[in-house]
């Protein structure tokens, strides 16, 4: 099965990321004041010093990278062949950004138990036993409810409030 | 001595009612979050976390106790019965442990594996309660040029220990770089907000945590075959013990030798100090020594019970070695006390040398109560339960997560109310995945949340105080001792490191192999 670039892996992309991200960083400290004024460090003097110390770091791993997809591409004779790679980490996160974007408007009562369900369609194999994942849906949010809000005393939102 | 007969005055408070149900409740949830492959101490208490919000602070310390001892000894019983280590800690339990139980004398490692770590623990935490007021006194004398060295100490040293080091300098700097945004600690000037009104606060240490800890773990457990994983449990819950099959006899003990537990506690205990080592080099280090020590070497790798002491021996005393710095310095000891600091940080208590001069009343129960979880609890659990814990592998997955899913982003809610923390913990949740995926480690992202900012407010406050004089660091005796230190362990730290490496090398082929 044919693949991505190899250079487009996480583990070249994720130093590549945090380089930009501590650029980004760095001149945001920057834009706030010099590192030192009168002698003393300012606010963006720890920041700094992050930048210079994670800077290296990010660059040496991103070169490892590099040469690791270098690698891996002369052995593999210009195209890389992968595993097939899961979907269902994307579907979690679709399934709690949903969770987090709805809350506020629709609440726990709704969205627990929706939230519950799908989790639990996801994490499964394939779909199978819809009923009990209902019931086990509708279970295990009420045992939340109770444990957060009769015992911890912790108010959520709710479509009637 | 005052401080000795406070802490044996939180005796009183660990024997209440409310309090042996909290310290029960934690011990049991440690004890599944221990055994099931996947899931952690660290975990458990990360889950716990927002909900401690609503607790008095003591009870929450007293169960924090019981999760943190349960949750490392637990790891043994999935490492004997199906060779899948429950937690990091247990890969040399897995090494002696399964050949144990392919001879059929599983109960027979699991109950030596609980006598360890019970001895273990029982040993760790008395060293704790007696070495503790030293350690105060000794912190108190620590002025702020020499609060900055010891964190730079630990941020160092938490970086030495890893294998990878460049990553674990990236895992570090992300966890910095979090920790700064919102308030400057010293000026009222807002940073890295980018116009958002919502990160003036900055990012609560809730949020952080169950992003980094308990959600990345979610996304990394949903690529799990199920049936694939019902088929190796399976496996283990299909044994049957007794209770009597569980306890070695004496005579078995003796052969172990009383050596073997108390060197492997000290061991584990000392080890437990260093900041970033853990229950994982504890266990390694103290197995390479019963290896050396052992009458009989070449048992070891085919299931030498002495082996699989030493290594649940160390790890369990290790729990009482990192609380060490964490409450003497405020300096966590591994990736669970980071937690626990957490913990303590969520009751606006500021971590550090005085910390147990202004709160030993709350903290005293905090030390029994890992005295009674590892000198009772254990073995009670194991006559009481013990057939049972075979089969906390059968607990149901989907519904295990799917509760941890809706815990966790809902403990989000719980200790901010806010939908815009929920999201950030979710966006760090990614990143951190990715992070494990590429094998970032991720303890000194969370020591660096925490003593990140503590580092940055030492730093200028120190130079503030000396005029920006940076010798202010070399000419304070408690700073330079920590600096001296930092080069000493930076030097002779790799070294030893390189050696449980390549024991782990080892160990991690040879579980392959069988599993």
């Amino acid at each position: 099965m044919k693949t991505t670039n190899p250079y487009l892996q996480s583990r070249v992309i994720i130093p590549a990321c945090m380089q930009i991200a501590l650029i980004i960083y760095v001149i945001s400290a920057l834009q706030m004041a010099p590192p030192i004024v009168k002698g003393m460090l300012s606010e963006s003097s720890f920041p700094v010093m992050i930048f210079l110390i994670a800077t290296p770091a990010a660059i040496k791993q991103l070169l490892d990278g590099l040469k690791a997809s270098k690698k891996e591409l002369a052995e593999a004779k210009a195209e890389t062949v992968t595993k097939k790679k899961s979907i269902k980490p994307v579907l979690t996160v679709v399934i709690m950004a949903a969770f987090i974007l709805l809350f506020p408007i629709l609440g726990f009562a709704v969205l627990a138990p929706l939230y519950v369900f799908f989790f639990m369609l996801v994490y499964d194999d394939k779909p199978q036993y819809i009923l009990k994942k209902i019931i086990y849906a509708l279970l295990i949010s009420a045992v939340v409810y109770v444990l957060y809000v009769i015992v911890f005393d912790i108010r959520f939102p709710q479509i009637w409030r | 001595m005052d401080q000795i007969l406070q802490i044996l005055a939180g005796t009183s408070v660990v024997f209440q009612p409310l309090s042996l149900l909290y310290l029960s409740v934690g011990f049991f949830i440690g004890i599944i979050f221990g055994a099931l492959p996947g899931l952690t101490s660290m975990l458990a208490i990360v889950l716990l976390l927002p909900m401690t919000y609503t607790m008095p602070m003591t009870y929450a310390l007293i169960m924090c106790m019981g999760v943190y001892m349960a949750g490392i000894y637990s790891g043994s019983i999935t490492a004997i019965t199906i060779n899948i280590p429950g937690a990091p800690s247990a890969l040399m339990t897995c090494v002696e442990g399964y050949p144990l139980m392919q001879r059929g004398l599983g109960a027979k490692a699991i109950g030596h594996a609980t006598i360890g770590s019970a001895i273990g623990g029982t040993i760790g935490a008395l060293l704790l309660i007696f070495v503790s007021p030293l350690a105060i006194k000794l912190a108190l004398q620590i002025r702020t040029p020499g609060k900055f060295s010891l964190i730079l100490f630990a941020l160092i040293i938490i970086v030495v220990v890893e294998k990878n080091k460049t990553k674990a300098i990236i895992s570090m700097a992300f966890g910095i770089m979090l920790s700064t945004v919102g308030m400057d600690p010293l000026k009222s000037v807002s940073r890295f907000t980018f116009g958002n009104p919502n990160l003036i606060e900055g990012i609560d240490l809730t949020t952080l945590i169950i992003g980094a800890f308990a959600i990345s773990e979610l996304f990394d457990q949903s690529t799990v075959n199920n049936a694939e994983y019902q088929k190796k449990t399976n496996a283990a819950s299909a044994y049957k013990f007794k209770r009597r099959d569980f306890f070695p006899s004496l005579a078995e003990m003796k052969e172990i030798g009383a050596m073997t537990y108390l060197k492997s506690s000290l061991t584990g205990y000392v080890i437990g100090i260093l900041p970033g080592a853990g229950a994982s080099m504890a266990a390694f280090v103290a197995y390479v020594e019963a290896k050396r020590t052992s009458k009989h070497p070449e048992r070891f790798g085919d299931g030498a019970m002495d082996g699989l002491v030493a290594a649940e021996t160390a790890n369990n005393a290790m729990c009482g070695g990192a609380l060490v710095p964490m409450l003497s310095l405020g300096i966590p000891g591994d990736g669970t006390t980071a937690i626990i600091l957490g913990v303590l940080m969520v009751y606006g208590v500021v971590p550090g040398p005085d910390l147990l001069v202004k709160q030993m009343h709350v903290m005293a129960p905090m030390y029994m109560a890992l005295l009674v979880a590892a000198a009772v609890l254990m073995p009670l659990s194991l006559f009481l339960f013990g057939p049972y814990y075979l089969k906390i592998v059968k607990i149901n997955r989907l519904v295990l997560y799917s509760s941890i899913g809706l815990i966790a982003i809902l403990g989000v809610y719980a200790a901010t109310y806010s939908a815009f923390q929920m999201a950030i913990a979710l966006v760090i949740g990614v990143i951190m995945y990715f992070f494990k995926k590429q094998k970032y480690p991720n303890v000194p992202f969370i020591l660096a949340v925490i003593l990140g900012p503590l580092c940055e407010e030492y730093l200028r406050t120190s130079l503030t105080l000396s005029n920006g004089n940076p010798l202010v660091f070399i000419t304070n005796f408690d700073s330079l001792f920590f600096l001296l230190l930092t080069v000493a362990f930076a030097i002779l730290l790799p070294r030893a490191n390189r050696r449980a490496e390549l024991l782990e090398t080892e160990a991690n082929c040879k579980t392959k192999g069988t599993v």
